[in-house]
């Protein structure tokens, strides 16, 4: 008698009326799509707290909601059965979020469409690079070139954030007329061949690693 | 000169500190029970000293410990009396305590009535008592306008991509007055004054500045800056639609390669180029893919025809909803758990105006999803 009862109870499942149906996907609502300036609330200088909503999928018993970091491909991931959710995120970074509707009777799931947003961050603030000091040769200074006609150029360079990146040397015969004899240097010195007898002019910038270009001074100096 | 009264003198330790902070035993534990120093002066070049006195100690003394090595020293600081009572027993209080200085010779010049002359000062001219001089060429900050460390500039990026809120800060150790001129992009031109108090540049959209410092009272003095105010990368894909022309512009980055499938056509772009898409029909169905399922699916439905309106929003006792003349469609409200809470089937023959009663309604987010047989669209709406 209990086999049989066991015997009916498969049969009955085996041939049950209706699929299970699978989950269906949600629509989101909030942060809205395609905002590039989610302020959420501030935690810090470096995170913020994300409020996340959508509307209930029918056919649903669980929600995972998937956040998606678009530069650092960073996922998380959180599971729930209520229709919000807030999340610490790093500011200054743009987000991708899509909902999955699951079910416990069922492998499938639903999945939402996929929105995209911008966290606000909190630029810090870069130091420019000091002008460079120029060393060698001195301004006003007359000098000899050597067998090889080139000539030692040298400074100094200093910044409060310490993140000089190289510097580029500019020569010419006048002020106004100064070329970009020397590029991407990351030593303070260089050496650069010269003609004698002639009057010159120079000036180094220094390029830190915010794109902050400051320029020095220009010398001259006449060779012999 | 000290005037000192206490009912055990003999407990009182005395010292007179310099500015240097170094300490000089003036007198210690003397005339034991007897009262007071009264009128005491203590001076290296008296004739008696002040251990073999007797209270109340009125007249000059020499002290115990030789200050003849003060001589010849600046006076400037703080100067100060220390009064030691070692004892619990007995109190007293101090009337009096006067310095007196003697100065000798010619006074040196010093324009700038700080506490060094002139011969010694690296800025004769400014006052400048810290005597700071940052890169040691013997020229004080405060007057050294040449100095490769006197103009100091901070750049902050833009916080959002289509926020202009970047903003420079100038900044200077020599006092003087300072114009810059700062060229930005779109014909951005700004002059402003700044000083050793320093000012902030605020508002700048992304771009290259080029920025240069000059002061009125040096025309010698020139410092030139070029950078680049950035703005965060946009989102993965931003569509922009030009309603006048129908010409939709595409933003693609975050991987090599997409899928732009527009209505029923696919084509595939690389990151970086710039996508244009002319939309021929009514309501368009634009998906972007990638090689990557992972990075998800962009999907929007963009409605050439006019899209339905809901107003006021947020929304008190009653939602009008405004439909594209002469469409069919089924409308329905949702509340934001995704309960049906209301539906209607709407003719296109019909008035495009819809009533929808929310008065009954507990605050919060609704949804109004309206299907048309084609394509369907959600309008959000606050209930207050």
């Amino acid at each position: 008698m209990k086999q049989l009862f066991i015997l009916m109870v498969l049969l009955f499942l085996g041939c049950g009326p209706d699929p299970i149906p699978a989950p269906k996907p949600s629509v989101l609502i909030l942060p809205d799509n395609l905002n590039t300036c989610n302020t959420a609330s501030r935690v810090n200088d470096f995170e913020s707290q994300v409020r996340f909503q959508w509307t209930a999928a029918l056919d649903t018993e669980s929600y995972q909601l998937v956040i998606e970091n678009t530069l650092t491909r960073q996922k998380r991931t959180v599971s729930t059965s209520l229709l919000s959710e807030s999340v610490r995120l790093s500011s200054g970074a743009p987000y991708s979020w899509y909902v999955v509707s699951k079910s416990l009777l069922t492998d499938a799931v639903g999945q939402s469409s996929v929105w995209q947003f911008y966290l606000e961050g909190n630029p810090e603030a870069s130091h420019f690079p000091f002008p460079a000091q120029l060393l060698e040769p001195q301004n006003k200074a007359e000098l000899g070139l050597d067998d090889s006609n080139s000539l030692l150029f040298q400074w100094n360079g200093n910044d409060l954030d310490g993140d000089i990146e190289s510097y580029e040397l500019y020569l010419g015969e006048s002020t106004d007329e100064l070329s970009k004899e020397r590029e991407g240097l990351t030593n303070n010195q260089t050496e650069i061949q010269l003609l004698a007898n002639t009057l010159y002019f120079w000036q180094v910038v220094s390029i830190d690693r915010e794109g902050n270009h400051s320029f020095s001074e220009i010398f001259q100096f006449q060779t012999l | 000169m000290v005037d000192i009264q206490h009912t055990y003198i003999g407990d009182l330790t005395l010292y007179l500190e310099s500015p240097d902070g170094i300490q000089y035993l003036l007198s210690s534990e003397i005339g034991e029970s007897d009262n007071d120093y009264t009128q005491t002066l203590f001076d290296q070049e008296a004739t008696s000293a002040i251990f073999e006195a007797e209270a109340p100690f009125t007249g000059s003394f020499q002290p115990l410990q030789d200050v003849s090595e003060l001589y010849g020293t600046s006076s400037f600081g703080t100067w100060k009396l220390i009064v030691n009572d070692l004892y619990v027993e007995d109190s007293g209080q101090l009337l009096e305590f006067t310095l007196d200085l003697c100065v000798q010779g010619i006074p040196l010049a010093n324009s700038d009535d700080d506490s060094i002359v002139d011969e010694n000062d690296n800025c004769p001219l400014l006052a400048n008592e810290n005597q700071e001089d940052i890169d040691g060429n013997g020229i004080g900050d405060v007057c050294d306008i040449f100095s490769t460390r006197n103009i100091s500039l901070t750049k902050k990026n833009t916080s959002c991509p289509e926020k202009d809120n970047g903003s420079l800060t100038f900044d200077a150790r020599a006092e003087y007055d300072y114009n810059v001129t700062v060229i930005g992009p779109s014909g951005f031109q700004k002059e402003l004054i700044f000083t050793t108090q320093g000012k902030t540049l605020e508002g700048l959209a992304a771009g290259n500045y080029d920025i240069c410092v000059r002061a009125n009272s040096f025309p010698d003095f020139e410092s030139c800056f070029e950078t680049q105010i950035t703005a965060p990368l946009a989102l993965n894909v931003q569509a922009i639609l030009n309603s006048s022309t129908s010409i939709l512009d595409l933003d693609l980055s975050g991987a090599e390669s997409f899928n732009v499938k527009i209505n029923n056509e696919t084509k595939t772009f690389v990151q970086g180029e710039k996508v244009q898409v002319v939309l021929s029909q009514k309501t368009n169905f634009i998906q972007v893919t990638t090689d990557n399922p992972c990075l998800g699916v962009f999907e929007e439905w963009i409605n050439l025809g006019e899209n339905a309106k809901v107003f006021p929003n947020p929304v008190s006792n009653e939602a009008t909803l405004i439909l594209p003349k002469a469409r069919s469609a089924s409308i329905a409200l949702f509340s934001g758990a995704g309960d049906a809470i209301w539906e209607s089937r709407h003719q296109a023959t019909n008035n495009e105006v819809v009533l929808i009663p929310m008065n009954q309604l507990q605050p919060g987010w609704y949804l109004i999803r309206i299907d048309y047989a084609s394509y369907s669209e959600t309008l959000k709406v606050l209930k207050q």
